[in-house]
C-alpha cells in the first residue's frame, strides 16, 4: 500500500522537490556570502560599522521573498495534496477500485495520509530549515524573530501549519466530495486559522513580562501637540532586544494615565515653544526640536517622571522556541483531530 | 452448501428514497448470476452493498458467509468491477497491476501478465488513454488476478462494442469454467446473460422480483394463449405473471408447478428474455399481495 500511496503523490512530490532544491541551492550560496558580511560587521570598527550593518540587513532583498513563500507553502500543501487526497477518488469513481482491493479502507487512508503527510512535512521542513539558517545574520542584527510576520517564517511552526493545512484539506475533501470546493474551503479555513491564531491566540500563549521604565530615560517618549495642549505617546520600541512588545502605557502608581491638563501644567515652557497644529511651527511631529525647545522637553519629562512611568509588557527573545513549540502543538493537535474526522468519515459516513 | 449471497430484509435508503427494500434472497455458491432489472431498480446498489462500498440502511447481508468488507481477508475474497470500470488515468497499466499485487495477498502476477499479452496491451500505456473495451479488460484482469471466490460485475459490457463484448465474456466464461468461482453480473443485455448465466436475479422497483436457476425458470414458466376468459379460474399451482386480453383472445405468462391439462390453451415455452420481460412488464399492474416467486429456495 505504501508503494501505491507514493505512486499517487509522486509527480507532485518530484515537482516540489525540484523547486525546493533550486531554492535551497540559492539560499546556500547567498547564505554563505551573508554570513561573511556578518563576520565583517562583527570585526568592524568606527565608521565602517554603519555600512557593514546595512550590508547584512539590506542585501539580498529578492531572496527574502522565500520568507513570503514560506507563508504560502502550507496553504499549497493543503490545497494540492490535502484536498484531492480523498475527494478526487470520490469524484472520479476510483474509490470503487481502491476500496475493493484486499486492504481495508482504514489502512488505505492511513497509508495515504502518512506518505503524503511525510512528503508535506519534509518539503516544508527543509525549506524552513534552509531559510532559518540563511536568515541567522539578519535576525542577529534586527532582533525581531518574535515579530508576528517573522515568527511564522522561522523554526518549526511552518511544518505544523503545513500538516494542519494537509489534514484540513483531506477532511474537507472527504466531507464535501468535491476537489475544487475542498480546495477553496481549505484556503479560506487555513487562512482564517492562521489569522485568528496570530491575533487572538499567540498573545495568550506566554504570560507577559513587564518592565517599568522612567520617562526621562531617553527612550524617546513622544509628545503630541494638539489644539487642546500636549499629550504623551508611549515609546513603541523600548530597548528590549528581540522582545515582542504587546503593551505599552504611561501610568502613575495608581495605574492612571496623565490628563492633558496635567501635562500642560507640567510642561508649560514646552507648550510655549510649540505652537498649535496648523501654524507651521516646530514640534515633535514636525522637524526635530532643538535648542530651547529641546531644553523644555527635557524639563517636561523630568517633571512628569516625578509621578509617571512607562510600563511595557513583552515576551523576551529567549522564549522564541517555547512559543514555537506551543503554537506548533496547537496546530498539530488540530491536525490530529481533523485526521480522526477523516478516518471516521471514510469508515462510517462514506457508505 | 454455502451461499454466495444471503440477504434478509435488506434495504438501502438515499435520503428519503429507498433504492432497495425488503430484499430477502439466498443464492447458493457456484453460480453465474445474471442481475437484471430496469434502470434505477437497485442493481448497482445491491452490488455496492455486496462489496461493502455501501452499508445497509436496514436488514442484514452476508456475502460468502460474512459481512461485506468485514476485514482485509473478506475484501480479498470478493472481486469487484465497478460500473464504467474506473481506473487511475495518469497511471500506466503496469502501475495498476503493481497496485493490485501490493494490495492483494493472493495476487496472481503470472495470470495478469498472460492476460495482458493475450490482449496485446502495452504495460507502459497510461490507463487514461485506453479505449472503453481495453479499460474494462484491465479492470477485469485486476478483479480476476486477485483470485476472488466471488466476482461482482456492474454493467461490465454496457459501454463495449459487440466485438469487445464478445472478448470480455469469453475471458469471463473461460475463467469461471476453469476456477469454478461464483459470479454476479448485472446487465441490460439479456441475450448476453442468457449465454453466460445459469441463475437469474431480477430486481425491479427496489424489490427482488425473482431469483432462481435459469433452468428452473424456463421449466416453470409458459406462455398460454386461447379464447378470451377470466384467468382467476386457473388451477391453484398456476400463477399469472402477465396477461393481455383482446376482444376474443387471452394471452398470459404463468408460473406453474405441474403440467397444463386444459386443452383450450396453446402452450409455448419461453426464452429467458421473455420471462424477464413478463416480470418487468407485469410489475406495475400486479396487485401488491402477489407473492414473490422463487425466493429463498
Amino acid at each position: 500500500m505504501t508503494w501505491m500511496s507514493w505512486r499517487q503523490v509522486r509527480s507532485g512530490a518530484f515537482a516540489a522537490f525540484g523547486i525546493l532544491v533550486a531554492i535551497v541551492v540559492t539560499l546556500g550560496f547567498t547564505g554563505v556570502h551573508l554570513s561573511n558580511l556578518y563576520a565583517d560587521y562583527r570585526s568592524c570598527s568606527g565608521f565602517t560599522c554603519g555600512s557593514s550593518f546595512n550590508a547584512v540587513t539590506r542585501s539580498y532583498h529578492h531572496v527574502r521573498w522565500v520568507g513570503a513563500l514560506l507563508i504560502l507553502v502550507p496553504a499549497f500543501v493543503g490545497i494540492f495534496w490535502g484536498a484531492p487526497l480523498v475527494a478526487r477518488e470520490l469524484e472520479t469513481g476510483t474509490f470503487r477500485l481502491a476500496w475493493a482491493q484486499g486492504v481495508s479502507r482504514e489502512r488505505w487512508l492511513t497509508s495515504r495520509l502518512v506518505v503524503s503527510g511525510v512528503v508535506s512535512a519534509v518539503t516544508t521542513g527543509a525549506l524552513t530549515f534552509a531559510f532559518t539558517w540563511w536568515a541567522i545574520p539578519i535576525d542577529r542584527l534586527q532582533h525581531n524573530r518574535l515579530a508576528p510576520s517573522v515568527f511564522a517564517e522561522r523554526g518549526i511552526v511552518p511544518v505544523a501549519y503545513a500538516l494542519f493545512a494537509f489534514a484540513l484539506g483531506t477532511a474537507v475533501g472527504t466531507v464535501l466530495r468535491r476537489t475544487m470546493a475542498a480546495m477553496a474551503v481549505t484556503l479560506v479555513g487555513f487562512t482564517a486559522a492562521r489569522v485568528v491564531t496570530q491575533i487572538y491566540v499567540r498573545p495568550h500563549l506566554l504570560s507577559p513580562l513587564t518592565k517599568v521604565v522612567p520617562l526621562n530615560a531617553q527612550l524617546g517618549i513622544g509628545i503630541d501637540r494638539t489644539t487642546a495642549g500636549l499629550h504623551l505617546v508611549p515609546d513603541g520600541t523600548p530597548k528590549l532586544p528581540g522582545a515582542w512588545v504587546t503593551g505599552n502605557r504611561i501610568v502613575d502608581s495608581a495605574g492612571h494615565g496623565p490628563t492633558t491638563a496635567y501635562v500642560n501644567h507640567a510642561c508649560q515652557s514646552l507648550l510655549a515653544h510649540t505652537p498649535p497644529p496648523g501654524t507651521g511651527g516646530p514640534g515633535p511631529k514636525g522637524r526635530p526640536i532643538d535648542g530651547p525647545a529641546f531644553q523644555a522637553m527635557q524639563e517636561c519629562l523630568n517633571n512628569l517622571s516625578a509621578r509617571f512611568h512607562e510600563v511595557v509588557s513583552y515576551r523576551p527573545a529567549s522564549r522564541f522556541w517555547e512559543l514555537q513549540w506551543l503554537e506548533s502543538a496547537i496546530f498539530l493537535g488540530a491536525a490530529a483531530l481533523l485526521v480522526s474526522l477523516s478516518v471516521f468519515w471514510v469508515r462510517r459516513r462514506l457508505v | 452448501m454455502s451461499s454466495a449471497l444471503t440477504a434478509a430484509g435488506l434495504g438501502k435508503r438515499y435520503g428519503r428514497k429507498w433504492a432497495l427494500r425488503g430484499c430477502t434472497v439466498e443464492i447458493p455458491d457456484g453460480h453465474v448470476v445474471g442481475l437484471v432489472g430496469p434502470n434505477g431498480a437497485g442493481k448497482s446498489t445491491l452490488l455496492n452493498l455486496m462489496v461493502g462500498l455501501l452499508a445497509p440502511s436496514e436488514g442484514s447481508l452476508e456475502v460468502l458467509g460474512r459481512r461485506p468488507a468485514a476485514d482485509a481477508e473478506q475484501l480479498g475474497r470478493v472481486g469487484f468491477l465497478a460500473q464504467d470500470a474506473p481506473v487511475y488515468g495518469s497511471m500506466s497499466i503496469a502501475d495498476h497491476l503493481r497496485f493490485g499485487a501490493h494490495l492483494n495477498p493472493r495476487w496472481d502476477a503470472g495470470f495478469a501478465q498472460e492476460r495482458l499479452d493475450a490482449l496485446d496491451l502495452d504495460p507502459k500505456q497510461r490507463a487514461g488513454r485506453l479505449s472503453g473495451g481495453q479499460r474494462a479488460q484491465l479492470a477485469l484482469t485486476m478483479a480476476l488476478a486477485k483470485r476472488p471466490q466471488l466476482l461482482l460485475l456492474d454493467e461490465p459490457v454496457a459501454a463495449l462494442d459487440p466485438l469487445a463484448r464478445r472478448d470480455f465474456l469469453a475471458t469471463l466464461t473461460s475463467y469461471v469454467a476453469e476456477h469454478g468461482i461464483s459470479v454476479v453480473m448485472s446487465s441490460h443485455l439479456l441475450a448476453d446473460l442468457e449465454r453466460v448465466c445459469d441463475y437469474l436475479l431480477l430486481v425491479s422497483a427496489a424489490q427482488v422480483q425473482l431469483a432462481d436457476e435459469v433452468e428452473e425458470l424456463l421449466a416453470h414458466h409458459r406462455r398460454i394463449s386461447g379464447p378470451r376468459r377470466d384467468l382467476s379460474t386457473l388451477p391453484a399451482d398456476q400463477q399469472v405473471i402477465w396477461q393481455s386480453h383482446t376482444e376474443r383472445q387471452t394471452t398470459a405468462v404463468i408460473h406453474l408447478e405441474g403440467a397444463i391439462h386444459d386443452p383450450a390453451w396453446q402452450v409455448d415455452e419461453l426464452s429467458l428474455e421473455d420471462v424477464v420481460l413478463a416480470y418487468m412488464g407485469g410489475g406495475a399492474q400486479a396487485p401488491p399481495s402477489r407473492p414473490l416467486l422463487g425466493v429463498a429456495r
